[in-house]
């Protein structure tokens, strides 16, 4: 049950998460990437961010807002660790293993 | 992150700096065993091995105390607390007996086994409160989690020793984040390749940030259980009482009534305590705690673990005269305040329990994070200064310390399970560790190329996590469908987790030297910006 | 400071007064703390910072609420210990003024040690 409810709090958190990362200039910049085709947006990834962990301290669940936040830290210094170029690695593997197209969510290319 | 004068901001380096050159090393030793002994209850039911189901309290509570007092031969006891032990039998602390010296004044106390499958007493021991507590079965459990509270020091130096590194973290999670000059800027941006300086300062200060909230509650929290009992109750009750330790534990933890009081009957306990697992989510109590029973103001706090969602532990308590429900279980006084709130936090947020596996298992991460945080940022140091001899010695010794440390404790599961079999685990876990940690430090400082040194100590680490569990089920360890079958999938799991990351390592170091020729010919990386 | 000294250079001189001779106190004492900074501020984040926390966590049953429980005054001072180590401490190595910082830190040993000695 616990398992259901992190899942559930911390996966929209990661997919805005993971936009963040993708989109941040400093990181493009260092990594050579093209520049970012489009403008950057910020609030409505901040706010699907936080609002998981929001909603677990307004419902008064602190274990799970405590949980959130924790698992935020580790994953997201785990994705922010991988470079650009690692992640392109996992992506063509994802694609490889599953057959699936591994939709990028930038727009550059 | 914050502007500040240029000269605060050298002090501030040289504190961030040398806190962590000074004790850096203790400290990533204390880190990566409380990440191990995040999961010591795993451990020991893991080492330990015995699949007997435990019996259910809310059906035999009533027979387990009744068959511990017949054994002991009284009616009414002070304290009185059940557990169960690795080995499945219910466990009986009795505490506040007559001493069976008449000439003695001093109470004793007692432990009763009871089997499970027979509901007999197997064992009983009489001793003082602090020799009877149960260890024999969870010597390797034990000896990892020595290591994380104490490195092994004896009373009070260890404690003392730990609290200091939980206080040197907090200075270098604090000092850090006031000397990181773009915080938020460099929040995305992970190690630039070439394994040049910049490589370093981005990985630590990328896990840093990173790490740093949990950095900040593992240190305080850490300092809190390696100072309350060792430094702080000794200095408040040397100024609010006097000195008098005992009187300072009955102000804060509250004392029962004192004088004559009334033997009474006691409810239903098996009711009692079914009650109680159907109010706290149907959840199996791990064990109950009575004060006097037998006499009308006996009370039993029904231990229950924190409910889905919720970070403090649910445990409730109950008047054994009547069954009457009394509320909440307090760990401080009488009542619920502020001050009981704030050391029952200190549990949850150091240990991670209150959410089951789940959030054990991210404890581990953020205990591996800050580890790796220690270490990368150990060597960032020792690589700045590559031109002296000195800091090109440290650089190895954190080598030697980093994988070191990590094949130690591996070293020391062998030690255990060999013994188990060969001779005596209480003697052999730790001078397993010993061994171990000598023959590191010897192939560390033998072997002159880095390079083959960190693949000796991978390939090494790799070896002994994959071979573990094939030893464990040599020593007559219980089988995968047995474990499953009996209730205790830890076991399998721990398997699985040793045999991964064994391989992992060795994958690893295949990649690296035998296939990196080829890797390295498929494309150069290409030079980053700064 | 170079100022101040000229004042008071002279003992003579009837400007040698309460304040003119505390002035020249404090500067001498500020010049001779300022001769060894580094010394100084490792004896203050070291030892006196320690004593300054472990006074602190001595005194404070003496004024904090007890709380419902009565427990509260006994168990912060445990809780906080480390908080107010780390305050003190920081404040000791980012202050740039060492006559302050050794009086603040004195007088927090000095002021909570007459607490203690007075309500004990």
């Amino acid at each position: 049950m616990t398992l259901f409810f992190v899942l559930v709090t911390i996966v929209p958190s990661l997919i805005a998460l993971g936009y963040l990362i993708e989109t941040d200039p400093k990181r493009r910049r260092a990594f050579r990437e093209p520049a970012l085709g489009h403008e950057r947006y910020i609030v409505p990834p901040l706010a699907l961010l936080v609002l998981p962990g929001g909603a677990t301290l307004a419902a008064g669940t602190f274990g799970l807002f405590v949980l959130w936040f924790s698992t935020l830290t580790v994953v997201g210094w785990i994705m922010a660790a991988l470079s650009p170029d690692a992640w392109r690695r996992i992506g063509a593997r994802l694609e490889a293993w599953t057959g699936l197209a591994f939709r990028r969510v930038e727009g550059g290319r | 992150m914050l502007s500040l004068k240029q000269n605060v901001t050298k002090r501030l380096v040289a504190v961030h700096g040398w806190s962590g050159v000074v004790l850096g090393l203790l400290l990533y030793v204390v880190l990566l065993t409380g990440a191990v002994a995040v999961f010591d209850y795993e451990i020991a039911t893991w080492s330990t091995d015995r699949v007997d189901a435990r019996m259910a309290l809310a059906d035999n509570a009533t027979d387990i105390i009744e068959t511990a007092l017949t054994e002991v031969g009284v009616s009414e006891v002070e304290r009185l607390n059940v557990s169960f032990a690795h080995t499945g039998e219910a466990v009986v602390y009795l505490h506040g007996l007559p001493n069976p010296d008449p000439d003695e004044s001093r109470s004793v106390s007692m432990r009763v086994k009871i089997d499970p499958k027979t509901g007999e007493p197997t064992e009983t021991l009489v001793g003082a409160e602090a020799d009877i507590f149960e260890h024999q079965a969870r010597i390797l459990e034990r000896f990892l989690v020595d290591l994380h509270v104490r490195l092994h020091v004896p009373e009070p130096w260890g404690l003392f020793l730990t609290g200091i590194l939980g206080l040197v973290m907090m200075v270098a999670s604090i000092s850090g984040f006031v000397i990181h000059r773009h915080l938020f800027k460099d929040l995305f941006v992970p190690e630039r390749p070439g394994k040049r300086l910049v490589s370093f300062r981005d990985r630590h200060a990328l896990a840093g940030t990173w790490g740093l909230p949990f950095a900040v509650v593992l240190a305080f929290t850490g300092t809190f259980y390696s100072f309350a009992l060792s430094l702080g109750l000794p200095v408040v009750s040397l100024v609010a009482f006097g000195g008098d330790r005992e009187a300072a534990i009955e102000a804060v933890i509250g004392g029962g009534a004192h004088g004559e009081i009334a033997p009474a009957a006691m409810t239903d306990l098996n009711a009692l305590i079914a009650r109680s697992e159907a109010a706290a989510g149907n959840k199996p109590s791990p064990g109950f705690q009575i004060h006097h029973w037998g006499l009308e103001d006996g009370e039993i706090t029904v231990f229950h673990s924190a409910r889905t969602g919720g970070l403090l532990a649910d445990s409730r308590k109950y008047a054994l005269a009547t069954g009457e429900y009394l509320g909440p279980s307090i760990i401080l006084g009488q009542q619920p305040s502020a001050g009981a709130a704030a050391v029952e936090l200190m549990a949850p947020l150091h240990f991670g329990h209150f959410g089951g596996f789940v959030s054990k298992l991210v404890w581990v991460g953020l205990g591996g994070a800050l580890s790796f945080v220690t270490i990368t940022g150990l060597q960032l140091w020792a690589r700045k200064r590559q031109d002296e001899a000195l800091w090109r010695f440290f650089d190895r010794v954190i080598g030697i310390v980093g994988y070191g440390l990590p094949i130690a404790m591996v070293g020391a599961a062998y030690g255990f399970f060999l013994a188990l079999a060969l001779g005596d685990p209480e003697v052999w876990t730790p001078w397993a560790f010993i061994i171990v940690s000598g023959v590191c430090i010897a192939v560390g400082l033998a072997v002159r190329r880095l390079d083959l040194l960190s693949a000796i100590y991978r390939g090494s680490l790799g070896l002994g996590c994959f071979c573990l569990p094939l030893v464990r089920l040599e020593v007559g360890g219980s089988g995968w469908v047995e474990a499953l079958a009996a209730g205790r999938p830890m076991i399998p799991t721990l398997d699985v987790f040793f045999f991964l990351t064994g391989l992992g390592y060795l994958v690893w170091l295949a990649r690296e030297t035998v296939l990196a020729p080829a890797v390295r010919a498929e494309g150069q990386v290409a030079e980053p910006a700064e | 400071m170079s100022n101040s000294d000229e004042n008071t250079t002279d003992l003579d001189q009837p400007s040698a007064t309460l304040r003119g001779r505390l002035t020249r106190r404090l500067t001498g004492l500020s010049d001779w703390l300022n001769r060894r900074p580094t010394t100084v501020r490792w004896v203050l984040a070291g030892p006196v910072v320690l004593i300054v926390s472990l006074i602190s966590m001595a005194a404070i049953p003496f004024w904090f609420p007890k709380g419902a429980a009565g427990v509260d005054h006994l168990v912060f001072p445990v809780i906080l210990f480390p908080l107010i180590w780390s305050a003190f401490f920081f404040y000791a190595v980012m202050s740039d003024r060492l006559l302050t910082t050794s009086a603040v830190l004195v007088g927090a040993i000095g002021g909570q040690l007459a607490l203690i000695l007075v309500m004990i």
